[in-house]
Order: C-alpha cells, then sequence, then structure tokens
C-alpha cells in the first residue's frame, strides 16, 4: 500500500535528486522512497545487527540445504550468532 | 532457495517484527527449520545507496559490480551488507513474490556464495560480543 506525499524542497535539491535518478535510471519518487527507507533502515552503530520476530524460538534450530538437509556448519553459524547476542545482554 | 536474491519487506531496525513498507532485494544465507517445525530464511541487507554503503563496517560487504550484476540478471552494481541480517518467516507477508516465477532474482554462483560465508565467518571472529539481536525478549 502506497501513500502520497507532497514535498516542498529547495530547487537545488529537486534538480539534485532528478539528477541522481537519471543517472541511476530510477524515477524520482523511486529515489526518494528508497533515500527515505535506507536512511530508516540503517543502524546507528557499526555493531551487526540480525532482526527476528516476536515469539520465534531458536533454541535447537537448525540451518537445512534446499533438499532440507541438515547443514552442520550453517547451523553452527546461526546459533554462533544468536549466541554471542544472548551472552552480550547477559 | 539458499543463495539467491529476492524482494523482502526488510525491516526496519526500529521496527525488526514489522515488514518495512519498501520492497528491498535480499540474499538468502541459509534457511532455518525451527523445532516447532516452521522455517526462517537468513536473510542479509543489499543495497545500491552510497552513504549506505560508506556506513558498513569494514570488511563485512560484498560489493557486485555490474558487469557481474548484468549476468546475474540484475540490473546494477550494488552491494551485500553481511552485517545486517533478519531471520523470516517465508511467506508473502515478508516476501512478497514467494510462490510466484518473480520470487528468484537472481542467483549467487558457488563463488559469490562462498566469498560472502568468508565474510560471514570474519564477522563472526570480528563481532563475537558487540552484535545486536532486535527483537522481542532481547
Amino acid at each position: 500500500m502506497k501513500t502520497q506525499v507532497a514535498l516542498r524542497l529547495e530547487d537545488s535539491i529537486v534538480e539534485s535528486a532528478k539528477r541522481e535518478a537519471e543517472r541511476q535510471n530510477r524515477s524520482l519518487a523511486n529515489l526518494v522512497e528508497s533515500a527515505l527507507s535506507e536512511i530508516l533502515i540503517a543502524a546507528n552503530s557499526n555493531m551487526p545487527v540480525l532482526s527476528i520476530l516476536d515469539g520465534d524460538d531458536f533454541d535447537g534450530a537448525v540451518a537445512v540445504d534446499d533438499f532440507g538437509n541438515e547443514d552442520e556448519a550453517e547451523t553452527a553459524r546461526f546459533q554462533h550468532l544468536l549466541d554471542v547476542a544472548r551472552n552480550e545482554r547477559g | 532457495m539458499r543463495g539467491s536474491f529476492v524482494d523482502c519487506w526488510f525491516p526496519f531496525a526500529e521496527h525488526p517484527a514489522q515488514p518495512a513498507p519498501v520492497r528491498h532485494i535480499v540474499y538468502v544465507q541459509t534457511r532455518v527449520r525451527l523445532k516447532s517445525g516452521a522455517f526462517r530464511l537468513v536473510v542479509m541487507l543489499t543495497t545500491t545507496s552510497p552513504k549506505m554503503i560508506e556506513a558498513i563496517p569494514s570488511g563485512l560487504s560484498i560489493t557486485i559490480s555490474k558487469v557481474s550484476s548484468l549476468q546475474m540478471g540484475m540490473r546494477n552494481a550494488f552491494t551485500v551488507d553481511i552485517h545486517r541480517l533478519a531471520a523470516l518467516p517465508e511467506d508473502e507477508s515478508w516476501f512478497p513474490d514467494i510462490g510466484t516465477e518473480k520470487f528468484l532474482i537472481a542467483r549467487a554462483d558457488n563463488h559469490l556464495q562462498a566469498a560472502i560465508t568468508k565474510r560471514y565467518d570474519g564477522m563472526l571472529e570480528q563481532h563475537p560480543r558487540p552484535m545486536i539481536l532486535m527483537g522481542p525478549g532481547m
């Protein structure tokens, strides 16, 4: 779902944005939308960030390949990712 | 599935449990099966934004040139951000094109998959403690 927004911006900013959008072969609206989303997505630190969902229980979770077979190396990586986070939070 | 580039409503950092309103292409690092039997896709954000690329810690990104991108069926050079991950349900609330022929945008070859995994391993070595986990009860 999209919401239409009207913005009043300095002419110089609009012109720069148009040029950049043209350079990237994108519409001005898409460029502005992406710029906003990227500002919001970017974490405020240089630390790695892992987002998870409400209610997810990763205890005993295993990584699987495209055939459903367990991938031990990937499982280890993922559990490492979770473990260090839990340890950090004490 | 693994090693694929797909569209995703990748969550904003401040709302990790809510799909963001803007699509982003993500790289699927792995697929995780929970004890409940449900699956999660562990994905890494990709970006074309120079400012965002600049903000990625050293050694935690891989840039795909325009030539390589075109070979994979994509349009522009882009960067995989190894340090921005999410574990998301594999359904249309997070992956708008899942289950359709548009889902798979491109696939990394074995060389690129190995390179990304090597950086992923490097991240775990570089940042064993300062990992931030965004989510409930954490």
